[in-house]
């Protein structure tokens, strides 16, 4: 059993600190392993910390905060190494959550990173007009998993922000608080969006595959657990009975939940972005 | 005591004032001056002293600095096999021919293992590339070995190769390596974030005594073998630093190398920093230095990623392939940063890859330049990739200078121009001719290993612009031979602030000489790279190249 990773990303100003410091206060039963960039912004009550040495926090409701340090990877393993019930990573601002989920998959007890990426709605105006961050910006909420939008103004008048949420992030869920980004995440449909390929050198091949037919959600999820090594993500839907599922595959983590009922043309197919290695499956054009 | 005076067919003293002469007079590894054995007399008559005319034949120069160099980079990639695309000259008299071809360098790599494989528990090579060498996996490594582990490590250090003995030598998890997105493990090759996993496992090995020791060891070859007498470790104090104090004080204090080091720390927050005036701690190092390793109030600072793995920050059109680059430091923290070290009066050293990156980097400056005026401040743009002429004419406005690798034309301009930011920006990269025009100060370093530590060679480039396939790249940023000999003496020296001690063969100044064996003035410009470094003269005691 894999543990689950929650990558917190988002640029500055979007509130990852007061998130985490959030989730730290009241992790509701979870004893989860956080990392962060520096203890300087980390707000603990003095009750809540049962021992504090060098770079690890432990705190009495069973969480730990650790610095990362300069190296993810091996804070990342260490945190792994004490079997938590989740570990929460905080990206740095100007980090690419995309190639930081990436660095996340050498530790091998870790799952696939979700990222929950955080939107400060009434800087998301000026971040897309700054040269230097906004192709940064624009990433880090394309690659989001889930998506927390802070600072929303009073009047409703963030429709500017909203419209780029949708165009990047179509299919990201919205939550408000860290705990809903854990168990099945379902997204709206347009399955072709949600897929960022992965711009670093990978060859990627996005294929249709046809979904065989299935009597129970089990027999979808054998559907994704037969896809090649190399797989980075697939999404379908598929239909048993009058229930629809959506099936998705992201990194090797499978997930088959009920939703509503999609567009007939989407029914039967699964949508694959993967490596050239393994082919060999039936391919609908 | 006694007063040495070196005679030579010309000695090029790098002042514009007096330019040439064939005698120098050197006492207490300081020099008296240059001229003539006829007008240096008034120093000689009466005193003890020695004409040396080892040199009569020779050409003189100061001795060369390079101001950007990372010895911990170099000692751990020293001690490795290399088997490279291009021609290195190593110590121990080992000249590595290049190597082209997936047959060649798979021949090459088995018999380097036959003669070295045994030396060390992993056997490490370095200096692969796919463009010259094929596409080489797990399959190829383990016929060259099935029990000993093998490890081909990319020349820019971010795909390792490996075969079955190192996977299982390093503890890999298969199944991590299996769902890794930057891993294949059918093909034993783990790139950008999937080699990050490896390195991991591999620095305990590289950063042990009998690894690193022998790579700083190797290192001061390496120098030597370059004909230096100064260089810069322009990034110091990155992993810990007591462990590289240590390191550094063994090599430099034990061997007494022929060369001085001026260490620029690092100025990267790490965690805690917030809580430490980064100002107070840098001046506290001040006091550590010795002679051959000195600090200053120099900082080094980054804004954009490598170039070697295409993580620039560009601005329009951006790259070709529409990916983008890295901030290592984001434009907030950047600013605040370097506000606190340009109030305290520091000399600041940017490393800027991208045209983006470098536009933070000016913008930064002229934010600074408003709060508090400075002259004379020397903010250093360093590597200087991807650049404009416009970017050049503003850092002439705000007083900024250069230290350029240009090497990256040669090894990359082509390449670049193909798969990367097309022609336009490739051929021009690292624009001195545009700095020259511009009357930037400039200076030429090589951040070996990613280019040779052969300040020679980086004259070459500069001086001809040729890229890899021999063809002239961007003619217009080409510079005249003088220009590329100031870069590696006495604008390097500007560069480091260092102008007061090394640089020109001048009065007062550190009796470094560089010995060669023809004149870079007279041979055809083609040659410069050739020219052989008979040795060197370190404060006045002479040095001369071994054959290994």
């Amino acid at each position: 059993m894999t543990i689950p990773v929650l990558l917190v990303s988002g640029y500055l100003g979007a509130g990852k600190t007061t998130l985490i410091n959030a989730f730290l206060r009241a992790p509701k039963g979870l004893r989860a392993t956080v990392l962060v960039n520096d203890f300087g912004k980390i707000n603990i009550d003095a009750e809540l910390i049962a021992n504090a040495d060098g770079d690890t926090i432990a705190l009495t409701n069973g969480c730990a905060c650790c610095t990362i340090g300069d190296d993810l990877l091996a804070a990342a393993l260490r945190a792994a190494g004490n079997k938590p019930d989740l570990v929460v990573v905080e990206a740095s601002g100007v980090a690419d959550p995309g190639r930081l989920a990436n660095v996340l998959m050498g530790a091998g007890a870790l799952a696939p990173a979700r990222c929950v990426t955080l939107v400060n709605a009434m800087a998301a105006g000026a971040n897309q007009r700054n040269k230097y961050i906004k192709s940064l910006f624009e990433r880090q909420i394309a690659r989001a998993d889930a998506l927390i939008v802070n600072r929303r103004p009073p009047d409703g008048a963030d429709a500017g922000c909203e419209a780029l949420l949708r165009r990047l992030a179509p299919s990201a869920a919205r939550i408000d608080d860290l705990h809903k980004a854990l168990g099945p995440l379902s997204g709206t449909a347009n399955p072709a969006a949600r897929f960022a390929p992965d711009l670093d050198h990978a060859n990627f091949a996005t294929r249709t595959l046809a979904i065989p037919e299935a009597r129970t959600a089990d027999d979808l999820r054998a559907v994704l657990e037969g896809l090649p090594p190399g797989t980075q993500r697939a999404k379908g839907f598929a239909r048993i009975g009058e229930q629809t599922f959506a099936l998705h595959q992201v990194q090797g983590e499978i997930s088959v939940t009920p939703c509503s009922p999609v567009r007939d043309a989407l029914y039967g197919q699964l949508v694959v972005i993967g490596t050239e290695a393994g082919a060999d499956v039936s391919v609908v054009d | 005591m006694t007063i040495t005076v070196f005679t030579a067919r010309r000695i090029h003293t790098m002042c514009e004032s007096a330019p040439h002469a064939t005698a120098v007079a050197v006492k207490d590894g300081v020099i008296l001056e240059a001229g003539t054995l006829d007008t240096l007399q008034p120093w000689l008559s009466g005193k003890d002293h020695v004409i040396d005319r080892q040199f009569e034949d020779k050409i003189l120069m100061p001795g060369f600095i390079d101001p950007h160099i990372h010895p911990y980079i170099a000692s751990i990639i020293l001690p490795a096999s290399f088997v490279t695309a291009f021609e290195w000259d190593l110590p121990g008299n080992r000249k590595v021919p290049a190597t082209r071809g997936q047959n060649e360098y798979l021949s090459e790599l088995r018999d380097q293992f036959e003669a070295r494989g045994l030396e060390k528990p992993l056997f490490v090579a370095w200096g692969y590339h796919q463009i010259w060498h094929g596409k080489i996996t797990r399959a190829h490594l383990n016929a060259i070995s099935a029990d000993r582990p093998v490890i081909v490590i990319h020349r820019s250090f971010h795909t390792l190769i490996m075969n079955d003995a190192a996977i299982d030598a390093l503890d890999l998890d298969r199944e991590m390596m299996a769902r890794h997105p930057q891993i294949d493990l059918e093909e034993g090759r783990l790139y950008e974030t999937g080699a990050m996993a490896a390195i991991n496992k591999l620095n305990p090995y590289f950063f042990s005594p009998d690894w690193f020791d022998d790579g700083l060891r190797q290192f001061h070859k390496v120098v030597h073998n370059g004909g230096h007498t100064t260089v810069g470790d322009m990034s110091w104090g990155v992993f810990d630093r007591d462990l590289e104090w240590g390191a550094y004080a063994r090599a430099m204090g034990t061997e007494k190398p022929p060369y001085r080091m001026l260490l620029v720390t690092t100025g990267m927050p790490h965690p805690g920093s917030e809580d430490i005036d980064a100002v107070a701690d840098l001046d506290g190092l001040l006091e550590k230095g010795t002679d051959r390793l000195m600090f200053r109030r120099s900082v080094k600072l980054f804004t954009d990623g490598a170039i070697f793995s295409e993580q620039m920050q560009m601005n329009e059109p951006g790259f070709i392939d529409g990916h983008s680059g890295e901030w290592l430091m984001g434009p907030e923290l950047y600013e605040e940063v370097v506000r606190k070290y340009w109030h305290a009066g520091y000399k600041i050293h940017v490393h800027c890859t991208g045209d983006l990156g470098l536009d933070l980097a000016i913008d930064t400056l002229a934010k600074m330049q408003e709060e508090k005026p400075r002259f004379d401040h020397r903010y250093t743009i360093e590597h200087f990739g991807i650049s404009t002429e416009d970017q050049v004419r503003r850092m002439k406005a705000l007083g900024a200078i250069a230290s350029v690798n240009v090497y990256y034309l040669h090894e990359l301009g082509e390449a670049y121009w193909l798969h990367s930011v097309g022609h336009e920006r490739a051929s021009q990269m690292a624009r001195v001719g545009s700095l020259a025009r511009e009357g930037v100060a400039f200076a030429l370093h090589t951040d070996y290993t990613m280019a040779p530590a052969l300040p020679l060679t980086s004259a070459w480039v500069a001086v001809n612009r040729i890229a890899e396939s021999g063809a002239v790249l961007g003619p217009g940023e080409r510079i005249s031979v003088h220009q590329a000999m100031r870069a590696i003496t006495i604008d390097a020296a500007w560069i480091l602030g260092l102008e007061d001690m090394i640089g020109s063969i001048r009065s007062g100044k550190k009796a470094d000489f560089t010995v060669l064996a023809e004149d870079p003035y007279e041979v055809d410009p083609v040659r410069l790279k050739d020219i052989a470094v008979i040795g060197t003269v370190f404060e006045g005691d002479v040095h001369l190249l071994q054959d290994g």
